[in-house]
C-alpha cells in the first residue's frame, strides 16, 4: 500500500484525499516511512519536518475539504525558508543563522492548497554547482543508479521525487539548477519566466537570474503545483505585475497547431550523441522539422557565467572576508575570482543580455516552442570530474549547464522532459522553451509528449 | 582585465584585486583562483567579440 500511494501522482493523491478515499495521515505516514527506507542511500533530505507534516495532515483530515493539493507530500530545497528551521542553502556558514520566522511565499501558497511539507533537501553549496554534490551534507545520488550523480544544484529535490519519497519538490534555477537534475534523474522540471513567481523567503544566489520552480513526475503535476504557487507578492521587487494565469485548464490542448523548431548551431554541438538523439525523438513526435538559430548563444552563455560569478561574489563578499575557511573550497575559489571581475565586464554582460533577449524575442514571431538538449550527457558518476565529449575530456561541472544557461539568461520559461532509450538505466532530458509568460505552451507540449509515450518519469 | 591575459598577468591581477578588495586569498588555493580567472577571461573575450552599439543598454535590474 505504501508504495502504491507513493507511485501515484500529486493529482491522484489530492483527489483521493479530497474525496475521503484516503486520509492525509495515511499518505504522510507512507511518505515518512519511504524516506526512512530510501534516504540513507540517496541522501536527498537534510531536515525532515515530521511533526509539522503530521500536524498538517491532522488538520486536513479534520477539515475534510477539497483542495488542489490535499495531502500531497512534498519537500523543498534547503534555501527555502521553513518557519522554525535554519535556511542553510547548502552551506556550513548559514547554520549559525537563526531559524526562519516564516515560510517562503510559495511554501505558504502550497500550504494553503493543502500540500504537506516533509522537509528540506540537499543542494550544492549556495546553489553554485550542477552536480548535487555537497562537502558539508554529502552528495545526493541518482535514484535510477546510485553510483551516479543526481545533478544540481537542486540535487536533493530531484532525488526525492525520482525515488518516490515525495510527489513533487521545489528547486531553484539560476543557470539550470532545476532543468539539469531533472534531466539526470528523469523528471519533468519547470523553470517559469523570470519574475513570474515570488522569491520572498528564498535565499538568493544571483538576484538578476534567480528563479523558483518545481520538479515532478508528470507535466500535469507541474501545472497543478505551478498554479498553486502563482500570486502577487509586493515583497519581491523582481516579480512582474501580472495576474494569476492558470495553466492546468489548458494542458489538454496538447501540442497541435504549435510551431515547434529545433535550436541549431550552438545547441547541436558540445554534447554526446544521445542528447541530440533525444531532441530528434521529441521533434519527430511533435512533427517539428524547422530549425531556428539563437544568435550568439555561446556568448550569451559566457555572459550568464560572468554575471553569475560577479553577482554571486558581491552577494557573498562579507562571508568571503570573514569565514573563507568555512566555504566548500571549490565554491570559495570561484567566488574569489568572481570578486575580481571589473565592473565594465559585468555591465557588458548585462548589455549583451538585453541584446540577446531582443534577438530571441524576434524568433518567437515565427515559432511557439524551441527544443534543445537539457544536458550534454546522461548522469556522470558521483564525483566524476570530466566527461568525454566530441573526443575531448571536458569538466563535468562547467559543462552540464551549457544548454540551460543561455535560456535562463533571458528568463524564458523552460521545461525539461525526460526520455529513456531502450536498454538504458539512466534518462536524458530535452528542454522545451517558450516565449516569456507562455508557461502554458511548454506545459501543453510536455503533457502531449507524455500522452504519446515519448516522455515519462517512472519512480526509481 | 586585458583580453586573454597570460598567467603572469592573471597572477598580478589576482594579487592587486585581492589587496584592493581585502580578499583573504591566502585562505584559498591560488592555483584554483587563477584557473577560475582564466575561465572568466575566456568568457569575457567571448562577450567582447559580440559587437554592441552605443545605444545597447544593460538589461534592467530595477523597476520603479
Amino acid at each position: 500500500m505504501t508504495r502504491e500511494i507513493l507511485r501515484a501522482t500529486a493529482g491522484e493523491i489530492a483527489a483521493a484525499v479530497s474525496s475521503g478515499k484516503l486520509s492525509a495521515r495515511a499518505v504522510t505516514e507512507a511518505a515518512l516511512a519511504e524516506i526512512a527506507a530510501r534516504d540513507p542511500q540517496l541522501n536527498a533530505f537534510t531536515d525532515i519536518t515530521r511533526d509539522r507534516a503530521l500536524a498538517k495532515a491532522k488538520i486536513l483530515d479534520a477539515e475534510n475539504k477539497p483542495r488542489a493539493l490535499a495531502g500531497v507530500p512534498y519537500a523543498v530545497k534547503n534555501l527555502y525558508n521553513i518557519a522554525g528551521l535554519v535556511t542553510r542553502a547548502g552551506s556550513k556558514i548559514n547554520r549559525d543563522n537563526p531559524p526562519a520566522m516564516a515560510d517562503a511565499f510559495v511554501v505558504e501558497r502550497l500550504d494553503a492548497a493543502g500540500a504537506v511539507l516533509l522537509g528540506a533537501l540537499d543542494m550544492d553549496e549556495f546553489a553554485y554547482g550542477f552536480t548535487g554534490e555537497n562537502v558539508h551534507d554529502g552528495n545526493s545520488l541518482n535514484p535510477h543508479d546510485p553510483r551516479h550523480m543526481a545533478g544540481g544544484s537542486s540535487g536533493g529535490s530531484a532525488a526525492a521525487v525520482a525515488s518516490g519519497m515525495v510527489a513533487f519538490a521545489l528547486g531553484s534555477d539560476t543557470n539550470g539548477s532545476i532543468r539539469v537534475p531533472a534531466s539526470l534523474c528523469g523528471l519533468f522540471g519547470l523553470k517559469p519566466t523570470y519574475g513570474r513567481l515570488s522569491r520572498r523567503g528564498v535565499f538568493p544566489f544571483v538576484a538578476s537570474l534567480d528563479h523558483v520552480g518545481v520538479l515532478a513526475r508528470s507535466a500535469r503535476d507541474l501545472a497543478l503545483v505551478y498554479d498553486a504557487m502563482q500570486g502577487r507578492d509586493a515583497a519581491d521587487p523582481a516579480q512582474a505585475p501580472r495576474a494569476i494565469e492558470p495553466v492546468l485548464p489548458l494542458i489538454e490542448e496538447g501540442g497541435a497547431g504549435l510551431r515547434v523548431a529545433i535550436a541549431g548551431d550552438y545547441f547541436r554541438r558540445g554534447g554526446r550523441p544521445e542528447c541530440f538523439a533525444a531532441v530528434d525523438r521529441v521533434a519527430a513526435a511533435l512533427g517539428a522539422k524547422r530549425e531556428t538559430i539563437l544568435p550568439e548563444a555561446g556568448a550569451a552563455r559566457a555572459a550568464a557565467f560572468v554575471i553569475t560569478a560577479a553577482e554571486g561574489a558581491a552577494f557573498h563578499l562579507a562571508r568571503l572576508r570573514q569565514r573563507p575557511q568555512d566555504f566548500d573550497a571549490a565554491v570559495r575559489d570561484r567566488l574569489f575570482a568572481g570578486a575580481m571581475i571589473p565592473a565594465e565586464s559585468y555591465l557588458r554582460a548585462q548589455r549583451l543580455r538585453a541584446w540577446f533577449h531582443r534577438r530571441v524575442a524576434a524568433l518567437f514571431a515565427e515559432v511557439d516552442i524551441i527544443l534543445t538538449p537539457a544536458t550534454p550527457c546522461r548522469a556522470p558518476l558521483s564525483g566524476q570530474k570530466t566527461i568525454e565529449i566530441e573526443g575531448a575530456e571536458v569538466p563535468v561541472r562547467a559543462n552540464l549547464g551549457i544548454y540551460t544557461q543561455p535560456i535562463s539568461f533571458i528568463g524564458l520559461p523552460a521545461l525539461t522532459v525526460p526520455l529513456w532509450s531502450e536498454g538504458e538505466v539512466l534518462p536524458i532530458g530535452v528542454q522545451v522553451i517558450g516565449a516569456p509568460w507562455r508557461e502554458d505552451l511548454v506545459l501543453r507540449v510536455a503533457h502531449d509528449l507524455e500522452r504519446k509515450g515519448i516522455a515519462r518519469a517512472p519512480v526509481a | 582585465m586585458p583580453m586573454m591575459p597570460d598567467d603572469a598577468t592573471l597572477e598580478a591581477w589576482c594579487a592587486a584585486a585581492a589587496a584592493l578588495r581585502d580578499l583573504p586569498i591566502d585562505k584559498g588555493d591560488p592555483a584554483e583562483i587563477i584557473a577560475n580567472l582564466r575561465v572568466i577571461a575566456r568568457q569575457i573575450a567571448l562577450i567582447e567579440a559580440v559587437a554592441l552599439d552605443d545605444l545597447a543598454e544593460p538589461a534592467p535590474v530595477f523597476r520603479a
